[in-house]
């Protein structure tokens, strides 16, 4: 899954980012609104934590712009001022949560992990799909009892490809959800990790090769 | 009831009783006066006529005089003496062995003691009536004296009588005034009492009350619009103070978020030892730059309070500055700006950690706000110190904002921490001082300059 966080004050962007990134979210960062705008609308997101209190664009601003172009990504807004007015207001201009500052990490990530579950419309945390059981929560893989080691870039496909099961995903789409700027390799480790997790997960086969499109995971065959 | 003495209640009431006590005391007295002289008047007027009434019942026959007055006729109140030629003629049966005392004067009244009562008395020389043939009889007025007392025991008790009515009456008013006078000052009172329970009903935490609408007297119209005008100065300076509360509160919950998202990320698993003193050192730098937000608070609310003690000494400018500028040295180099200056000696009497906060945050203030690589001068003139730095983006309209309280061109937090308080706290210190300050931007440069008491 990959997020993106906009956030002016470096102590908790450095924070978030750090965090999110160790629970195997690829992360990008900006630190003023209209950087924050420029990534938003360039990449897919699959969330946006988004500070109010912004240099240059605010971030009611840039939600307003996000929404009034038809981006669909779920928000998150992060912000010190937590009246009534000020929450009513965010999540009134197309917010989809709302996080007062200070937080506490568990609380972000829970919101965060409920915000992509809602994206992809997927209710339970623990996703199955036949004997393959996924705990987004802990996350931990489990086949026939079995806990399946994964490392979390193995995991963060695995997820990705979990929370779309059944559906043709594309190399693109494994690509703009699982890896973010800083991410050092080429499009192709895509296959590579998709051979790695192939071997992890063992037999019977669940992630399917639609040549020249992509990969399935369960469903036919 | 309760009845205070320094009670308007009480004062009215004491005052409207005295005066009317007063009027009921005067009115009494002349309304006794004259009846009693009006009593008097009809009663020496009766006097008078019986006198002479009397005095046709003597007569006078071949010179020997006589009186022919029937003894029925006098009331056992009344009494009368004749003389003739100096000897007494006839007297009333009443005076038993006393005798009246005739006036020298004819038709004179006078007040004389008739036994043991006060009577009133009146003389007549009498012209005694003779039998027609008499002609020649001498006319000697003289001869023959009458003296007619009436005791005027009737007078004296209507008059007492009256003077008792007066008295009752009187008393009676004041008592009837005095408690007419309850209801009157209470519905007189009445718009002081609504007055008092549209204040007593106002309450602390909302001050959008008026008191004009609840007042109809025309007296209290005026005390219930100052009261307004000092509700509209409370409302306004305790929103100011909750705004400034709410301000507070956002500077210190966005260091505190960032000290505790630091700290929840680096305890979320085990970690190398390295990676656990980055993120101290980093919670490190926020706590010592909100101890400066803190410092700055503090500082501004003891000037606010007055609770601040000017303490002057002779100080030298231009070694006050050399020092504020070592300490921003590394700061400046980090961001590769060129300080120049021009500081000439100048030895003032100021208060020496006052002046040196003002100039540490102008200071602090043009190396953070300049451009990474820019400029920053420093110069002092006479009583002038003046701050400047390249890179200036605030307009005309910003600059007016710069003196108040966090107050930053973004209305966001940058990097550097700044909140918004350092050129609040250096502009209440400057009036403090009696100095001051203004800030302008020309060409891009921020220029503040600091003008010090001469």
């Amino acid at each position: 899954m990959r997020a993106l966080v906009i956030e002016d004050y470096s102590p908790v962007r450095n924070s978030v980012r750090d965090g999110l990134a160790e629970h195997g979210y690829a992360v990008d960062v900006a630190s003023n609104g209209e950087d924050g705008l420029w990534l938003a609308e360039q990449n897919p997101y699959d969330v946006v934590i988004l500070d109010i209190m912004l240099p240059k664009l605010d971030g009611l601003e840039v939600l307003r712009r996000l929404r009034s172009k038809g981006s669909k990504v779920a928000v998150l807004l992060l912000t010190a001022r937590d009246t009534v007015e000020d929450r009513v207001g965010g999540l009134d201009l197309g917010a989809d949560d709302y996080l007062a500052k200070p937080f506490a990490f568990a609380e972000l990530l829970a919101r965060v992990r409920a915000l992509v579950r809602r994206a992809y419309a997927v209710k339970d945390p623990v996703i199955r799909v036949e004997d393959l059981v996924i705990d987004t929560v802990k996350r931990v893989v489990r086949r026939h009892d079995d806990v399946i080691p994964l490392s979390p870039r193995e995991y963060a496909l695995l997820e990705y490809l979990a929370m779309r099961a059944g559906e043709l995903v594309t190399r693109t789409e494994i690509w703009e959800h699982v890896y973010d700027f800083r991410s050092d390799a080429h499009s192709n480790v895509v296959d590579v990790y998709v051979g790695y997790l192939r071997k992890k997960l063992g037999a019977p086969q669940l992630i399917h090769t639609r040549r020249g499109h992509g990969y399935i995971l369960g469903g036919q065959e | 009831m309760r009845l205070a003495p320094s009670s308007i209640r009480g004062r009215l009431i004491a005052g409207t009783v005295a005066a009317v006590a007063v009027a009921f005391v005067v009115v009494g007295v002349v309304v006794l006066v004259l009846t009693r002289s009006s009593l008097r008047t009809q009663f020496d007027d009766g006097l008078a006529d019986k006198a002479r009434e009397l005095a046709a019942q003597i007569e006078e026959d071949d010179g020997k005089v006589s009186s022919e007055i029937d003894p029925r006729t006098i009331a056992a109140t009344e009494a009368f003496e004749i003389w003739a030629e100096g000897h007494v003629l006839a007297k009333s049966s009443s005076l038993g062995a006393r005798d009246l005392v005739p006036e020298r004067d004819e038709h004179v009244i006078t007040s004389v003691q008739l036994g043991s009562h006060p009577a009133r008395q009146i003389t007549l020389h009498v012209q005694p009536r003779r039998e027609p043939e008499d002609h020649g009889a001498a006319d000697d007025d003289s001869r023959v004296v009458l003296a007619f007392a009436r005791s005027t025991e009737a007078v004296d008790a209507t008059v007492d009588r009256v003077a008792a009515v007066l008295v009752g009456v009187g008393l009676a008013g004041i008592l009837l005034c005095v408690v007419l006078l309850f209801g009157v000052v209470r519905f007189g009172l009445s718009p002081v009492r609504s007055l008092a329970q549209a204040i007593a009903a106002i309450r602390e935490d909302d001050l959008s009350a008026r008191l004009a609408a609840a007042t109809t007297a025309a007296e209290l119209a005026p005390v219930a619009e100052r009261l307004d005008e000092l509700l509209g100065r409370l409302a306004a300076a305790f929103a100011r103070e909750r705004e400034l509360t709410a301000e507070i509160a956002h500077e210190l919950r966005t260091p505190l978020s960032g000290l505790r998202a630091t700290l929840e990320v680096a305890l979320d698993r085990e970690r190398p030892a390295d990676r656990y003193r980055t993120a101290l050192v980093e919670c490190l730098a926020i706590t010592r730059q909100t101890e400066g937000v803190v410092e700055s608070l503090l500082s501004l609310a003891r000037l606010d309070a007055g609770q601040v003690v000017i303490a002057a000494t002779p100080i030298d400018l231009d070694q006050l500055v050399r020092d504020v500028l070592a300490t921003v040295h590394t700061r400046a180099t980090e961001r590769h700006l060129e300080i120049t200056t021009d500081l000439p000696p100048i030895t003032r009497t100021l208060d020496r950690d006052k002046v040196r906060v003002i100039i540490t945050n102008l200071v602090d203030n043009a190396v953070t706000y300049a451009e990474e690589g820019g400029h920053v001068r420093v110069e002092l003139a006479g009583d002038v110190v003046r701050i400047s730095n390249t890179g200036c983006t605030l307009d005309r309209d910003q600059i007016a904002h710069v003196f108040e309280r966090f107050w930053r061109a973004d209305a966001s937090r940058t990097a550097s921490g700044h909140v918004g308080l350092g050129l609040a706290l250096c502009k209440k210190l400057a009036d403090l001082l009696g100095a001051t300050i203004t800030a302008e931007v020309t060409g891009g440069r921020f220029i503040a300059t600091l003008t010090l008491p001469s």
